[in-house]
């Protein structure tokens, strides 16, 4: 791993310059809403992954979409995984210039600036990037050709999530022909995310649907082996299916991401990883039936949450407030501190521009979002050297 | 109105390099995903509001918090609003530093730092507070004491919305004369937002609840300066009860925000404000039975406000169905007869826009499906990214 680049450098100064009232201070005293990331629970399901993947036969790549961080990122790399994947081309940029030199698309990356950044980021990275259509094939290959870089390509499968991908051999096979053939490509294998798969929370199902789901897309790198196209990559799995995922005979890498940070839809597919990442929030109006908090919808994000410590019912959640049923009984007050687990991390971590880093309730560092939000075309103007 | 200050011109500034090579050229040209405001709906939406005033017996205090744009806020300012109403002290910070003179936090502050914000804040314009609490007041006086500044307080009443607010009139007046005797707050009135009559679709329903709520409202104003409580201000509305309720002779103010830049939820209840805000997206797969676009709910957030389903939907195709809404992806059912191809860009609706806006750093201002300027979204996500310490040095 390289160290980290300026543009990571900057913004971790940024962010410690702006929070930095916060270092030293237990939870109880920060400004909030505020996003908590808990390191010993953070390391402990590190460590956790680290030591279920060490017989397995497959590596693992990190999925960084969840956590938009190039600290956690780092730490995933140095408890074992190989690269990461990203949901975006900026993604991608980011976690490159944070020292990781192996970085995967698992998207379709289409439209001109995506393929050219995803093209000059190949100059310095080992990039690559998911298709399932000719047409971006043609896209890719184009833009490597331009920018002087070979971009790997796996082809996406659609193993029963109804997303993106192919699924059937005949229509990988010309797919996998077409890359091959391409100048500035690589043809390097498959991926499919079995993502409907962590929508199934009973174990024995999903495990069951998972290895269906691996049997087409371990069948599809066969077909295509036996037609001289071998896969060197086949990836697959997220935090509900890893286990199973990683064992499969013909999988060579997952690409989980909750695992890290997790959150209540994935503690209820693999209740062994442990809530590093929670929002803390204030009560800032307390009725003889509820409390009000001031993290809404905009800060916990589309899922909601639920209480940590306090079995409270959900009334709603508004834009800029939570609203839990709460009646005499519970003695919450105007001004006090509860953290909401939230139902699904990766929204609430979107509208965050930073971490409040936590060592046994004390804030010791604060660590940057990056990339923020969908768009982030500056991105390609760093790669063109534009600043 | 004062001109803007460095900190937005410089964050203009900012989002015009970072995304300024799209001035100029066809919307369907940007980076994707891209949030799109067209600055002709806008006007006419700013312009229709203003026509509608002289017939309101309520003035105009613009909410930001849908649309977090200085240059909007100041565009509500220059069409017939005399102030600005915010969700947080973060946004109220932007809004004066923007130019506005008034602006109300129509929220509990309760934080230490967001308190001594806010006080700090009213150095540089009126800004009120919502209140619903006799000991987050005692501390709101303590911090406008330490300021050296005066806080005006609308005591919060739950008209119906069940969130923050007192519930009775007796324990508005317990709050309201609370602030009477405090030091450093101005006892200004009451703020009661009927909210839960924008989860009301039904017309005749939503028009029932507004008329219940804002009886209610006036009778606790009532019993308040009965008692020796004046309330000068009366302030509640959204987009969807805006004109019924600043029709009541009572209510002072009215602080609605959608209606500048609108969106679909909104559009269901009050369609004679058109929809400004948009995005623009692309085509990034297509099955033979569906089409994959590049947002997903990372980007326009819920697809349902309370109850109500606020799909995000594609211009032109609003007829495919969701399949599903995934964080990166929003996936439509198409069959052949649907000519959207791999790399076509389209717009879309998005449904409910503050959580799009909330994620994005910009908006694409669009006049005649061009792009003729970049503006900023400010503050962006609920941390304070750094608007503490710019309260705190004072302008």
């Amino acid at each position: 791993m390289h160290d980290p680049a300026p543009l990571i450098t900057e913004a971790h100064e940024r962010v410690r310059g702006l929070y930095r009232s916060a270092l030293g201070r237990p939870t109880d005293e920060l400004t909030t809403p505020a996003l908590l990331l808990d390191m010993a629970t953070l390391r402990a399901n590190l460590d956790l992954m680290a030591a279920g993947m060490r017989d397995a036969p497959a590596t693992l790549r990190a999925h960084v979409k969840v956590h938009k961080s190039p600290h956690i990122a780092r730490m995933q790399v140095e408890h074992g995984a190989i690269g990461v994947g990203c949901a975006t081309v900026w993604e991608a940029i980011v976690m490159a210039r944070a020292g990781i030199s192996d970085v995967f698309v698992i998207n379709e990356v289409v439209g001109p600036e995506k393929t050219r950044a995803l093209a000059l980021l190949a100059r310095e990275a080992d990039a690559k990037a998911s298709v399932d259509d000719a047409a971006q094939v043609d896209e890719l290959s184009a833009a490597a050709v331009a920018a002087g870089s070979t971009i790997g390509v796996l082809i996406d499968v659609d193993e029963g999530m109804h997303r993106c991908g192919v699924t059937t051999t005949a229509e990988a096979l010309p797919l996998a022909q077409r890359i091959s053939e391409a100048p500035g490509l690589r043809f390097q294998g498959l991926t499919g995310y079995e993502g409907h798969c962590s929508l199934e929370f009973d174990e024995t199902k999903r495990h069951a649907m998972a290895r269906e789901a691996m049997s087409l897309l371990t069948g599809i790198a066969a077909d295509l082996a036996a037609a001289g196209l071998p896969c060197q990559i086949v990836s697959a799995a997220g935090t509900g299916t890893w286990g199973t995922t990683s064992r499969y005979p013909g999988v060579t890498e997952i690409q989980p991401g909750s695992y890290a940070t997790m959150d209540g839809h994935h503690r209820g597919l693999d209740p062994r990883f442990g809530w590093a990442v929670t929002v803390l929030a204030s009560v800032i109006s307390r009725r003889p039936d509820r409390i009000v908090t001031d993290a809404g919808s905009k800060t916990v994000g589309a899922s909601h949450g639920v209480l940590k410590g306090w079995e409270l019912e959900k009334y709603r959640f508004d834009e800029e407030h939570s609203i839990f049923l709460a009646d005499a009984s519970v003695p919450l007050t105007t001004g006090d501190k509860v953290e909401i687990l939230c139902n699904y991390t990766p929204f609430a971590i979107g509208y965050f521009e930073a971490y409040h880093v936590l060592e046994d309730g004390k804030v010791v560092d604060i660590w940057p979002v990056m990339p923020r939000g969908p768009e982030s075309r500056w991105l390609l103007d760093l790669l063109e050297g534009g600043h | 109105m004062r001109d803007l200050d460095p900190i937005i011109t410089d964050a203009h500034d900012r989002v015009r390099r970072h995304y300024g090579s799209a001035i100029g050229h066809s919307k369907y040209e940007v980076v994707t995903p891209a949030l799109v405001i067209d600055r002709d709906i806008l006007r006419a939406n700013l312009e229709y509001m203003q026509s509608r005033l002289p017939e309101l017996h309520a003035r105009l205090r613009g909410h930001v918090k849908n649309h977090k744009s200085p240059h909007v806020a100041r565009m509500q300012l220059e069409h017939g609003a005399f102030g600005l109403c915010a969700a947080t002290v973060w946004e109220a910070i932007v809004m004066v530093r923007a130019g506005a003179d008034e602006v109300l936090i129509a929220n509990q502050l309760v934080n230490p730092v967001k308190r001594r914000a806010a006080a700090l804040l009213a150095r540089e314009a009126n800004v009120t507070v919502n209140v619903d609490d006799v000991d987050d007041a005692a501390a709101l006086s303590a911090a406008a004491v330490a300021a050296g500044t005066t806080l005006g307080i609308l005591v919060e009443v739950d008209t119906g919305m069940h969130r923050a607010g007192v519930d009775s009139p007796e324990e508005a007046l317990k709050v309201g004369r609370a602030v009477q005797a405090l030091p450093g707050l101005r006892m200004d009135g009451l703020s009661g937002y009927e909210g839960h009559c924008s989860l009301e679709m039904d017309h005749d329903k939503r028009h029932e609840k507004q008329a219940a709520a804002m009886q209610y409202f006036v009778d606790v104003a009532d019993h308040l300066e009965a008692n020796g409580v004046p309330c000068p201000i009366l302030s509640a509305a959204g987009t969807a009860t805006a004109f019924w309720t600043g029709s009541n002779p009572r209510i002072t103010e009215l602080q609605l925000g959608s209606y500048a830049a609108m969106d679909d939820y909104h559009f269901l209840m009050e369609p004679r404000f058109k929809k400004a805000t948009t995005a623009v997206v692309t085509v990034i797969s297509r099955r033979n039975d569906r089409v994959v676009l590049d947002l997903g709910k990372k980007t326009f957030g819920s697809a349902e406000v309370g109850s109500i389903a606020a799909h995000p939907r594609i211009f032109g195709h609003e007829a495919l169905k969701p399949y599903r809404f995934d964080e990166e992806h929003a996936t439509y059912e198409a069959d052949a007869t649907c000519d959207l191809k791999v790399g076509d860009v389209v717009d879309f609706h998005l449904g409910y826009t503050p959580f799009a806006v909330n994620y994005f750093d910009a908006y694409h201002v669009v006049e005649d499906g061009t792009v003729v300027d970049i503006w900023p979204i400010m503050p962006r996500g609920p941390l304070h990214g750094g608007l503490l310490q710019l309260v705190e040095a004072g302008s």
